[in-house]
């Protein structure tokens, strides 16, 4: 396992985006606070990775926390309990604002997660994190064109969605 | 950037880890640590075999060395076809056809695509892939495909978009030497990164994309869509009527030459645009 100075250090510069991408995935804090903590446990048993430098290490936490999400929606569909995905997007969220933020719940964040995936999680990677599109296709295991394509349909999304 | 995307950064700018969940994450990591570490320390007691001697690792030694070289091997055979076929700049050619080429760090062209419908088949009627860039604009200059194309009022627009300046260079004087053989006007430029994905993230060249924004937005009446299915002298001449900037420094650059004292002097009027002056990779 990585030692705690190592881990701690890694939070502090990269909470935030690892934070960000679990936000874009969950409407629900705890939701979004299993999946960070989930991302960063598995950075910290990952000791065998070597990092080509911080934007390298910045990659891999944004790609595992994207991974992490999916496999957690995935496991929520297949659950047979009741709480189906309807249900739990009419729960409205929390006003406490320590443990639901007003920033959680903004028009655009909810519309942003409205969106298919893809092409969200490209689209986010694209705008907010400033990655290009062969850098996505790296991060996300798929073809170039196939992000291009991704990216111009959810920007389309988002123009229709935010007018 | 546009104002959509930006709505959107500056809404995810505001959402931050809290300080409770890092906190609690880092407790849970730390509780993990403990748990790990207890049971490692029962994982340690020797293994005795059935005849009361201790397993030895030694055997595991004498195969580490000629495994680690394979491995070594087959990384570097890797890297060498990873570099090979890893794209370290694009150019993007427009005239109306429009396509471009992705050029690896040894010039070679590893990859090309039609960006339009007529851009696809003159791609799949000319081989430009895996042959030197120079190779690939010769056969593209000369190819049946494109003369229908480039008559004399045509005009064909080459971007370069490279992180190193110096192959961003190269790329430059090579197009316009190899273009020099075709009897249209010939006009060569850079774009940085974010041009590159924004301009094919509405399916264009980089030289159409930057025309078209700036027609866009002095225009209502006009829209993408419509500057997607002009040709590059359409799309210029309507930026001289509207007055736009781009056009005027490409009028005034069309007039210098090159700067490399590459010109034809044949009053080809090749030259570099504004655009340039946007050689700054990220």
């Amino acid at each position: 396992m990585r030692e705690s100075r190592d881990i701690e250090k890694t939070m502090q510069r990269h909470a935030d985006e690892v934070w960000r991408v679990c936000v874009l995935c969950f409407h629900t804090h705890a939701d979004a606070q299993d999946a960070f903590q989930d991302t960063f446990l598995k950075y910290a048993l990952a000791d065998d990775v070597v990092f080509e430098g911080d934007e390298h290490r910045k990659a891999w936490l944004i790609r595992v926390a994207s991974n992490v999400c999916k496999d957690m929606l995935k496991a929520a569909a297949r659950r047979t309990v009741a709480l189906d995905n309807s249900r739990s997007q009419s729960i409205p969220a929390p006003v406490d604002p320590l443990t639901q933020p007003a920033s959680f719940e903004s028009e655009v964040v909810n519309v942003m997660r409205s969106l298919d995936d893809p092409p969200r999680t490209p689209l986010y990677l694209s705008i907010c994190e400033g990655y290009t599109a062969p850098e996505i296709a790296t991060m996300v295991d798929a073809p170039v064109n196939t992000v291009y394509s991704w990216l111009a349909r959810g920007k389309r999304q988002l123009r229709e969605a935010l007018r | 950037m546009t104002d959509v995307d930006q709505q959107v950064r500056d809404a995810f700018a505001k959402v931050c880890a809290p300080e409770s969940v890092k906190s609690t994450t880092l407790a849970f990591i730390e509780s993990k640590r403990k748990s790990e570490s207890s049971l490692s320390n029962l994982e340690q007691e020797p293994v005795v075999s059935k005849r009361g001697h201790r397993v030895v690792a030694a055997r595991r030694i004498r195969f580490a060395v000629p495994i680690a070289a394979c491995m070594l091997l087959v990384v570097l055979c890797f890297g060498g076809a990873t570099a090979y076929c890893t794209p370290a700049a694009y150019v993007d050619i427009d005239v109306n056809p429009s396509l471009e080429l992705s050029v690896n760090c040894f010039g070679v062209v590893v990859s090309a695509r039609g960006l339009n419908e007529e851009g696809c088949e003159i791609v799949d009627e000319v081989d430009l892939t895996h042959c030197s860039y120079t190779t690939a604009i010769d056969r593209l200059a000369e190819s049946q495909a494109l003369s229908s194309y480039v008559t004399e009022d045509a005009m064909v627009d080459v971007v370069v978009s490279a992180r190193n300046s110096k192959q961003a260079d190269r790329l430059e004087r090579e197009s316009e030497t190899g273009f020099s053989k075709i009897p249209c006007q010939t006009a060569c430029s850079r774009a940085d990164r974010q041009t590159h994905e924004s301009a094919h993230a509405c399916g264009m060249s980089m030289g159409r994309y930057e025309i078209a924004q700036q027609l866009v937005e002095a225009d209502d009446s006009l829209s993408m869509d419509e500057c997607s299915a002009m040709s590059m002298r359409e799309l210029r001449d309507l930026a001289a009527a509207q007055g736009l900037s781009y056009s005027e420094e490409q009028e005034k650059a069309a007039g210098n030459g090159h700067e490399a004292g590459n010109g034809h002097g044949e009053g080809n009027g090749h030259g570099h645009g504004a655009r340039g002056e946007h050689s700054g990779q990220k």
